[in-house]
C-alpha cells in the first residue's frame, strides 16, 4: 500500500514537470534560464 | 481610481541602469550586469502607486533609433507602436554628453518623454553638478534625478510620468535660439516647439518632405519625424513610405543631422553641467593595466584562475557539510520506508534514484554559489565589460565582431541566455558562428562533473585539471571561429564600439538578485529536470527483458550503452555506464554525475565514501586518470543540454541548422577527446 502511494506521487509528480517543461520549451520561458519561474516570466 | 492603464517604455543607451531601474519599480529579478548589452528582447511588468496601475517595459539599450541592429529595430517598433504612452528615457546622468544623443532622437518622435538622469551617486561621487533647472527648459522635457541603485526618485519619476502623460510636445521651449538670425519661414514658430532645431538648409528640407508626406500620406502622424528620417535615409521608412524625392535630395544628410545635433548637445552640457572634466582616475590607472594589449589576457586567466580556487577551496569546505546531511538524509530514509513496510524496489528507487541522483548535486551547491558570488562581483564591478574589450583583437582576427564575446561571457554562467544574447550582433552570419561557439564555453551546470572526476583522479592538481577545461572551452571556441573564418573568407568583421563603465563597487542588491536567482534556478533544476532523469535512469537500470532485476548487466540501460560503446571506445569512454551518463547528460549536464551514482550502484556518490568506492569501481574497469581527462573533454564540448538546444531551434528558426550545430559539436567533442586519450596515451 505505501509503496502504491508513494510510487504515485512520485509518478504524478514526474509527469507534471515533464509537461511544465514540454510547456516551457514550447512557450519560450528557457530564455532566462529560469524554466518560467523568475518573477520577470510570470508577468509576462 | 483610474481604469486607464498607462504603459512606459523603458529606452536609454545600453548599460545606463534601465534593468535596474525597472527591477527597482516591479521587483523583478531580471537579469542586470554592468556591461552593455544584457537586456536583448523586452521585458514587461506592473506596479502600483497611489491606487494606479502602471505598466512597464523594458527595452533593450540603444545608442540611435537607426534600424541597423536587432536591439535597435525592437526599441524603435516598440516605440512607435500605440502600445507605449510615455517613454522614460533612462541616461547616465555622470555620462549626459553620449546619453542625450538619444534624448534627442526619442523627443523628435514626438510621443510624450520623461528623462530620468540615473546614476546620480555616481556624479555626486565625481563631483559634477548638473543644473535641474535650465536642463528642462534647454530640453523642453521633465528631468528627474534618480538613483536606481539606492532607490532614490522613484516615485517622483512615475509621478512626473503620469502629469506629462498628455503632453507629447511639451511645454514652450524657454530657452531657444534667435529667430531672428533665421531666415527660416517657420523659425520662430519651430524655436518655441523644437528643442533640436536644425540649420535653415535641413529646416527648409524638413519642411518640403513634410508638406509631401502629407499629400502622399494624408493619415500619417508626426510628419517631422518622418521627414527626418527619410533626409537621413532610413530604408525602413522609404520602403514603408516611398516618395519620389528626387529634386530635394541632392546628398545625404545623415552626417549634418548627426552632427547638429551633436552641436546642440554641447551647447546643452557647456550650460547644463559644471565640473564634467573631473575623471575618475582610478577607473584610468587600473584600466592601464586590465586593458593592457598584452597583460590583458593572462590577467584575465589569472582573475579567473582565482575564481577558480575560491570555488575550489572555499566551496569544497562547505560541500563537506551538504555531504554529512546527504548521508544523513540516506539513512533516515531508508529507516523511515523500512519502518512503514516499504519494498526493496522503493527503497531502491527513493535512496539509489532519487537521493542519490537529487542530493548528489545539491552537494555541489557550494561550489556553485561561490562560483556564481565571483562573476556577480566581476561583472558588477565593471570588469567583464574590459574582458569584452580585451578579446576584441582576437576576435577580429577570428573573423567574428568583439561584440561576439559578450554572449560568450555570459557562456560561464548558462548557455540557453548566452545563446540569447547573440541578438546584439547585427551580422545574422556573425550572430550563427557566435551560437554555434557560446556551447563551448564552459556552463556552470559542468563545474559538478569536474570537480568530481577531477577529485577522484587528480587530488591536489583538481584545481588545476578543472579550470584547464575553462581554458580549452575557450580555446576549442576561438579555434572553430578562426576555421569558420577560412571558409567564409572575404568578409570583414565589425570592430567593436563597447563602453567602459566607470568601476563600481558592486551592488550588494545586484548581487543578492544574481546569485540568489542562480541558487533559485540550480535548486529548481534539481527538483524537476535531475528528478526525473534520475528516476529514468533508475527505471532503465532496474529492470530489464525480464521485469525488475538488481543485476544492472541485465538492464535496458547496460543493452542501449553495450551497442555505442565501440563508438567510444577510441576516445578512452569505452564503458557502458559511461556512455549512458552522456546520454543522460543531454538532459542536464549535472545528470552525468547523478546518473553515475545510479549506474555505479553507489548511494552518495559524491561523499567521501562515495568517491572511495566510485574510485575502485572504475579503477577495476580500467578507468584511470586519462580516460577521466578524455571524459571531461567530450563533456565540455558536447551537445548542450535540452534547453540549450530548444533555444538554440528558437534562435536560429531552424532544425536543420539546430542539428548541423548538434552534429557539429559531437564532432568537435569526439575529435578532441580522441586526441586527448591517444596523445595521452602515447606520453603514458
Amino acid at each position: 500500500m505505501a509503496a502504491f502511494v508513494i510510487g504515485g506521487i512520485i509518478g504524478a509528480y514526474c509527469v507534471w514537470v515533464l509537461r511544465k517543461k514540454y510547456r516551457d520549451l514550447r512557450d519560450g520561458h528557457a530564455c532566462c534560464g529560469c524554466g518560467g519561474d523568475c518573477r520577470g516570466c510570470r508577468q509576462k | 481610481m483610474s481604469t486607464k492603464e498607462l504603459t512606459i517604455g523603458f529606452v536609454g543607451n545600453p548599460n545606463c541602469g534601465k534593468t535596474t531601474l525597472f527591477n527597482a519599480y516591479t521587483g523583478a529579478n531580471l537579469k542586470v550586469a554592468n556591461w552593455p548589452g544584457v537586456t536583448v528582447e523586452k521585458k514587461e511588468g506592473a506596479m502600483r502607486l497611489h491606487d494606479e496601475t502602471y505598466r512597464l517595459v523594458d527595452l533593450p539599450g540603444t545608442y540611435s533609433l537607426t534600424s541597423y541592429t536587432m536591439e535597435e529595430t525592437v526599441t524603435r517598433q516598440y516605440i512607435l507602436s500605440d502600445d507605449v504612452d510615455v517613454i522614460v528615457d533612462v541616461v547616465d546622468a555622470s555620462a549626459l554628453e553620449r546619453n542625450l544623443y538619444l534624448t534627442l532622437q526619442l523627443m523628435e518622435l514626438g510621443k510624450p518623454v520623461v528623462l530620468a538622469l540615473n546614476m546620480m551617486d555616481i556624479v555626486q561621487e565625481r563631483g559634477m553638478e548638473i543644473d535641474f533647472h535650465r536642463l528642462p527648459e534647454m530640453l523642453g522635457i521633465p528631468c528627474v534625478p534618480v538613483s536606481a541603485r539606492r532607490r532614490t526618485g522613484l516615485e517622483i519619476l512615475i509621478h512626473t510620468v503620469a502629469h506629462h502623460q498628455d503632453k507629447a510636445l511639451g511645454e514652450k521651449i524657454i530657452h531657444h535660439h534667435d529667430p531672428e538670425e533665421s531666415r527660416h519661414k517657420d523659425a520662430e514658430e519651430h524655436h518655441k516647439y523644437y528643442a533640436m532645431v536644425y540649420s535653415d538648409e535641413i529646416e527648409d528640407k524638413i519642411d518640403e518632405i513634410g508638406e509631401r508626406l502629407k499629400e502622399a500620406y494624408p493619415d500619417m502622424e508626426n510628419l517631422r519625424w518622418h521627414a527626418i528620417k527619410i533626409l537621413e535615409n532610413d530604408q525602413e521608412v522609404k520602403e514603408r513610405h516611398p516618395l519620389d524625392l528626387t529634386d530635394l535630395l541632392d546628398q545625404d544628410y545623415e552626417k549634418e543631422i548627426i552632427n547638429q545635433k551633436f552641436g546642440f548637445i554641447e551647447e546643452v552640457i557647456g550650460e547644463c553641467v559644471a565640473n564634467r572634466t573631473r575623471k575618475a582616475e582610478s577607473t584610468d590607472r587600473t584600466d592601464r593595466l586590465l586593458t593592457h594589449p598584452v597583460l590583458g589576457l593572462p590577467v584575465f586567466l589569472l582573475i579567473m584562475g582565482l575564481v577558480f580556487f575560491l570555488t575550489f577551496t572555499v566551496g569544497d569546505w562547505l560541500k563537506g557539510y551538504f555531504e554529512i546531511a546527504l548521508d544523513w538524509l540516506t539513512e533516515a530514509a531508508v529507516g523511515g520506508l523500512t519502518a512503514v513496510g516499504a519494498g526493496e524496489m522503493l527503497i531502491s528507487l527513493i535512496t539509489n534514484g532519487i537521493i542519490a541522483g537529487v542530493g548528489g548535486i545539491l552537494t555541489f551547491l557550494p561550489n556553485i554559489f561561490i562560483l556564481f558570488l565571483a562573476l556577480a562581483f566581476l561583472e558588477d564591478s565593471g570588469y567583464m565589460a574590459r574582458v569584452a574589450y580585451v578579446m576584441d583583437g582576437i576576435m577580429g582576427r577570428i573573423g567574428l565582431s568583439g561584440r561576439a564575446f559578450l554572449p560568450m561571457l555570459l557562456g560561464f554562467g548558462c548557455t540557453v541566455p548566452a545563446v540569447m544574447a547573440s541578438r546584439v550582433l547585427e551580422d545574422r552570419r556573425d550572430r550563427m558562428k557566435t551560437i554555434l561557439i557560446t556551447p563551448f564555453m564552459s556552463c556552470s551546470a559542468r563545474l559538478p562533473i569536474y570537480v568530481m572526476f577531477s577529485e577522484l583522479f587528480f587530488g591536489e592538481r583538481a584545481m588545476i585539471v578543472a579550470f584547464s577545461m575553462y581554458v580549452l572551452g575557450l580555446f576549442m571556441a576561438i579555434l572553430s571561429a578562426f576555421v569558420m573564418k577560412f571558409l567564409d573568407r572575404g568578409r570583414e568583421s565589425d570592430m567593436l564600439l563597447i563602453e567602459l563603465p566607470e568601476y563600481k563597487t558592486p551592488n550588494a542588491h545586484t548581487i543578492y538578485v544574481y546569485v540568489s536567482e542562480k541558487v533559485k534556478d540550480y535548486l529548481s533544476k534539481a527538483g524537476t529536470t535531475i528528478f526525473v532523469a534520475s528516476i529514468v535512469m533508475w527505471l532503465v537500470m532496474n529492470f530489464g527483458f525480464h521485469g525488475y532485476t538488481s543485476d544492472m548487466d541485465q538492464s535496458f540501460g547496460a543493452a542501449l550503452g553495450r551497442v555505442l560503446v565501440p563508438v567510444f571506445a577510441p576516445i578512452g569512454l569505452g564503458y557502458w555506464q559511461i556512455v549512458l551518463a552522456l546520454i543522460s547528460g543531454i538532459a542536464a549536464k549535472e545528470v552525468v554525475v547523478s546518473s553515475c551514482s545510479v549506474l555505479f550502484g553507489i548511494g552518495n556518490v559524491t561523499t567521501e565514501a562515495g568517491m572511495a568506492n566510485l574510485f575502485g569501481l572504475l579503477g577495476s574497469m580500467g578507468f584511470g586518470p586519462l580516460n577521466a581527462c578524455a571524459l571531461m573533454v567530450f563533456c565540455l564540448l558536447y551537445v548542450p543540454c535540452m534547453a540549450a538546444v530548444a533555444t538554440i531551434r528558437r534562435e536560429t528558426g531552424s532544425w536543420r541548422w539546430t542539428g548541423a550545430m548538434a552534429a557539429f559539436q559531437l564532432t568537435v567533442a569526439w575529435v578532441t577527446a580522441f586526441a586527448v586519450y591517444q596523445a595521452g596515451s602515447w606520453f603514458l
